[in-house]
């Protein structure tokens, strides 16, 4: 490990350019990531591991609410009678629930469209500014 | 001076960062001949706002503590229909943002004796800036009120009453000058304010070697100590430390002494790296700071940071993120740490302190040199006498 970065300098000076030492950090990472000698594969592979929570699923996919999710019970012996139990109060509130989800579903895609229409003219505006801007620059 | 801390919690056995500043300002305040009296809830938990103390009065090291019950009892669904929208980065609107702050632990007998107790004291000093001792407690006589906001770069400090609170304070009492810029970003325009900062004591004994032999730590180790959340970037943290040891290291991997709790755990891969302390204390902590070879500290929701102060005083380098003006300025400042930006910065900055025990040895001098010229009690304690007098203009 080369031992000759600025910071040694001023470290005689009972001080440490911490900015300088950063620079050298900067400096060193982009030129090993320039020769290729990061790992890619392997860093891609274990960042997937931590990205999980980050991956933000796209609104299509979250705008449909279910009203009705697989039911369970982890209870031993009186499990199954406990799913039943549940499939009957799900069945007798379904009058109640259906109707909710069903304007909530409603809800979410008309402000689905609205998003995806204001997305539309964005774009369609930011090409158009750039447009000028070239002709301008023409 | 007769001085009122009011903060919604206090005590020993309260971990944030914000009440233990509070109380060691009122502790040291009150030893250096000062009254001192803090006003506070009987809350200990800022999530359920359960009254868990008994109400009046007691004196805890000097300090007259007067608790008064929560009285208007946590609405949890109310919290479960805010928390998502705050998450998704959208605004709850004005009646929303009040009734997030009504549902921090509001105390009417606590708001009382705010007003009571103004009157007969040159200042009352509220901490931290979110919740409704502080939002509600500094409405109620402002000319007299300095906050000490401990402010984060996060939703809450957007919100309009919270704002409302900050600008019509007499003063506001800062820990750096990077929250002082935060504070001129969200607010525009600010009130007087100064910076004081936090006071520690000289670096105590410690025993590194002895947390190493204790721990059977048999290889280099870095350290975390905080909330163990996505807030406090503690995921990097896993992170960083997991692709270093198995990916980018030259010099084999490192183990992570990771103190606090919180409800974030590690990823498979990177189990195996961590060493689980959960909470300790103080002494185990300067222990295990004085173990690693650096202590990681990647939030960017910081007003101060003890962390790093405590890392230097117990000998041990600082790695913080570009992206914290705070934890930036003061490694800027010291010289005792670094700041970085990916893991493959923070695989370099480790390699060369596990390469360079001479530069981390300077550097932990340079921490120390700082924590004792800028935040030694006799000066911390000289800025907070001064703004406090020239805030409220006594």
């Amino acid at each position: 490990m080369p031992l000759c970065y600025a910071a040694r300098a001023v470290l005689q000076e009972e001080r440490v350019d911490v900015a300088a030492l950063v620079a050298e950090v900067e400096a060193e990472v982009a030129r090993r990531r320039a020769a290729g000698e990061y790992p890619e594969e392997l860093l891609l592979r274990l960042r997937a591991e931590f990205a999980v929570e980050d991956e933000v699923e796209p609104p299509e996919a979250l705008a449909i609410v279910e009203s009705s999710r697989p039911l369970r019970s982890a209870r031993p012996v009186v499990g199954p009678a406990v799913v039943f139990g549940k499939r009957a109060l799900r069945r007798l509130l379904s009058w109640y629930v259906h109707p909710a989800v069903h304007d909530q579903n409603r809800f979410n895609l008309a402000l689905l469209r609205e998003l995806r229409s204001l997305e539309a003219r964005l774009d369609r505006l930011e090409r158009s500014v750039r447009d000028d801007g070239d002709e301008a620059h023409g | 001076m007769r001085l009122a801390f009011v903060t919604p919690r206090y005590g020993a056995e309260i971990l944030g960062g914000a009440e233990t500043q509070v109380r060691d300002y009122a502790e040291r305040l009150a030893a250096a001949g000062h009254d001192v009296e803090a006003l506070t809830t009987c809350a200990v938990d800022h999530h359920t706002w359960r009254n868990a103390l008994p109400p009046g009065e007691s004196v805890a090291t000097g300090v007259r503590v007067r608790r008064f019950a929560v009285t208007r009892p946590r609405d949890h669904a109310l919290a479960a229909r805010q928390q998502p929208v705050l998450d998704a980065g959208l605004c709850l609107g004005p009646e929303g943002e009040r009734a997030w702050v009504e549902n921090t632990g509001v105390s009417e007998p606590l708001l009382e004796a705010i007003a009571a107790t103004a009157p007969r004291v040159d200042a009352l000093l509220f901490a931290p800036y979110l919740f409704a001792s502080t939002v509600l407690g500094a409405a109620v006589r402002p000319d007299r009120s300095l906050v000490i906001p401990c402010l984060h770069d996060e939703a809450y400090a957007r919100f309009a009453p919270v704002q409302a609170a900050l600008r019509g304070a007499a003063g506001l009492i800062l820990n750096t000058e990077a929250e002082r810029d935060l504070a001129a970003r969200l607010l525009g325009e600010l009130p007087p304010n100064r910076v004081v900062g936090e006071g520690f004591e000289p670096a105590a004994a410690v025993d590194g070697e002895g947390f190493r032999r204790r721990h059977r730590l048999d290889r280099d180790a870095l350290a975390y100590a905080g909330r163990r959340e996505r807030g406090k970037n503690y995921h990097l943290v896993l992170e960083y430390v997991t692709l270093y040891s198995r990916a980018l290291s030259r010099r084999g991997p490192v183990r992570l002494l990771a103190m606090g709790g919180g409800p974030l755990q590690p990823p498979e891969s990177a189990r195996p790296l961590v060493c689980d302390l959960g909470f300790v204390g103080h002494g185990e902590m300067l222990d295990a700071l004085a173990a690693s070879l650096a202590s990681v500290q990647l939030s960017r929701m910081e007003s101060f940071s003890r962390v790093l102060m405590e890392g230097w005083l117990a000998g041990t380098p600082a790695i913080v993120d570009a992206g914290c003006p705070v934890t930036r300025e003061h490694c800027a400042q010291s010289g005792g740490g670094v700041w970085v930006g990916d893991a493959e910065e923070f695989a370099e900055v480790v390699d060369r302190l596990r390469a360079d025990p001479e530069l981390r040895g300077r550097m932990v001098d340079a921490g120390r040199r700082y924590v004792a010229r800028r935040y030694n009690w006799t000066a911390v304690l000289g800025r907070l006498e001064a703004a406090v007098r020239e805030l409220v203009g006594n």
